[in-house]
């Protein structure tokens, strides 16, 4: 089945603090991030993982679908419901306008958790039309495949990104495929009973590369064309 | 019609040609149309050498700097054993003095990721249109865990910022990819590390300078004709090894 997305603001606020995934379509880059407190203050930091081609146990059964809406500088806009059940209502609100003056509004989106390599419950969410694509095309292999009537969970493998051009320009669909199936593990609570935790989830990413350190600032220079 | 590239036997392009073109079009007719090379001054093996030494120093992120800094001296030694550039022996220093300083700062990225086997660069090759020849490049240094190319230049005095010629150099590597190019400007005193914004625009750029070399080409298929439209700038640097200096004159009786 698709995901037949459409939402509404019914979901946990805990989910909102979960360490995040997200990915760029525009520059085709994985991210990780999360906020954490450094002499006091909350700070958001964010590592690029898409080089590592990081794979992640995706709760595929418990996903949710409908409406979100994210803009720097505002909590994100969230209406989101378990996917089988009846989209909700686009949320109504002022959102400013695009770069075109049409006035902003929620897009169809998904938010799913997922556990990473380092064991991280994380929620990975995107309303960008070609992460939207690529998750449902996994969805639909997660319901035919057998292993899960079996309750178990498929672990995913971002393997990088394929160039879409398009009339607004150049955007970069993710690349994922399901590499293997698990049982559910503990970090990923659902209906299903807890199974042991999947080692080879572990091994599927690969060592923790270093940080990559800030560009020099540059000094201002008119381009050349 | 015929292609004036293969007329002149001009097989693919690099951002060193093109550059070299938009900057001084005799010194570019001298290498690529006569094949007659300009010979690398020291500043050139400079850049050779301290590449040789960081490289070490990357790969083999256990390596003592001293060490690292003798391989890139030996190299510098070997590159310049036969160089008539008076500024060999100053050169030398900054070899010696510039390996420390990169390999302080880009220890940091991590090892980079190596070449295949049998390589000792990663090779990139990009088409730049219809009716011109692939662009052929060799990256410095790559992190696929970053998605990172960095191109190492090696300088007395660092720069405020990327130069033109060097992010049409950059553009070449990334464009059409969702990799990030950066370039690190060390001296003997500082390093500074730019990253490369526009890249389409420049790529555009890169594109534009290579059709107008095949329209200079294609106006004629005589060579000695192509050099007599042309005006070498006896100041530039293109012309400051005397063996380069000596070669122009020859060609261009100036």
């Amino acid at each position: 089945m698709g995901l037949g997305l459409s939402y509404s603001s019914s979901e946990t606020a805990s989910s909102d603090f979960l360490p995040l995934v997200s990915y760029n379509a525009k520059a085709g880059r994985l991210k990780y991030s999360q906020r954490v407190e450094v002499n006091g203050r909350w700070e958001k930091q964010e590592e690029d993982v898409s080089f590592q081609q990081p794979a992640f146990v995706a709760d595929m059964e418990n996903i949710q679908v409908g409406y979100l809406f994210f803009k720097s500088g505002m909590a994100p806009v969230r209406a989101l419901v378990k996917i089988g059940n009846p989209l909700p209502p686009v949320p109504v609100g002022d959102y400013g306008v695009d770069e075109r003056g049409r006035p902003n509004q929620p897009k169809q989106g998904f938010a799913m958790r997922v556990l990473d390599g380092n064991r991280t419950v994380r929620e990975f969410s995107s309303n960008a039309a070609s992460v939207l694509g690529a998750i449902d095309a996994l969805h639909n292999e997660y319901e035919a495949a057998p292993e899960r009537a079996q309750g178990m969970l498929p672990v995913i493998q971002f393997t990088g990104a394929t160039e879409v051009k398009n009339k607004h320009g150049a955007n970069y669909t993710p690349n994922f495929q399901i590499v293997k199936w698990v049982p559910r593990p503990a970090e990923l609570p659902a209906g299903a009973p807890a199974a042991a935790v999947p080692q080879s989830v572990a091994s599927a990413a690969p060592a923790q590369a270093p940080s990559l350190p800030p560009p020099t600032p540059q000094a201002a220079k008119p381009l050349p064309f | 019609m015929t292609d004036p590239f293969a007329t002149h036997g001009i097989h693919h392009l690099s951002a060193s040609s093109l550059n070299t073109y938009a900057a001084q079009p005799a010194a570019w007719a001298m290498s690529y149309l006569l094949k007659r090379r300009l010979p690398a001054g020291a500043s050139a093996h400079r850049g050779s050498a301290i590449e040789a030494g960081v490289s070490a120093g990357l790969f083999d992120p256990e390596k003592p700097v001293d060490d690292c800094i003798a391989i890139a001296l030996a190299e510098y030694d070997r590159l310049t054993a036969l160089s008539g550039d008076p500024r060999r022996e100053a050169q030398r220093k900054v070899v010696q003095d510039t390996v420390p300083v990169a390999l302080a700062e880009l220890r940091q990225y991590g090892r980079p990721t190596p070449p295949e086997e049998g390589q000792h660069q990663h090779r990139i090759s990009k088409p730049l249109g219809e009716g011109l020849p692939d662009l052929v490049g060799y990256l410095d240094f790559y992190w696929q865990e970053h998605g990172l190319v960095l191109d190492l230049k090696t300088t007395e005095r660092v720069p405020g910022q990327i130069s033109s010629a060097h992010a049409r150099q950059g553009c070449g590597y990334v464009v059409n990819t969702n990799q990030i190019c950066r370039f690190a400007y060390a001296s003997p005193k500082k390093i500074a590390v730019y990253q490369l914004e526009n890249v389409a625009d420049h790529w555009t750029h890169m594109q534009a300078i290579a059709q107008r070399l095949k329209r200079f080409l294609a106006l004629s298929a005589d060579k000695n004709e192509l050099i007599g439209l042309l005006v070498p700038d006896v100041d530039s640097f293109y012309w400051s090894d005397p063996a380069a200096e000596a070669a122009r004159k020859e060609i261009y009786g100036m």
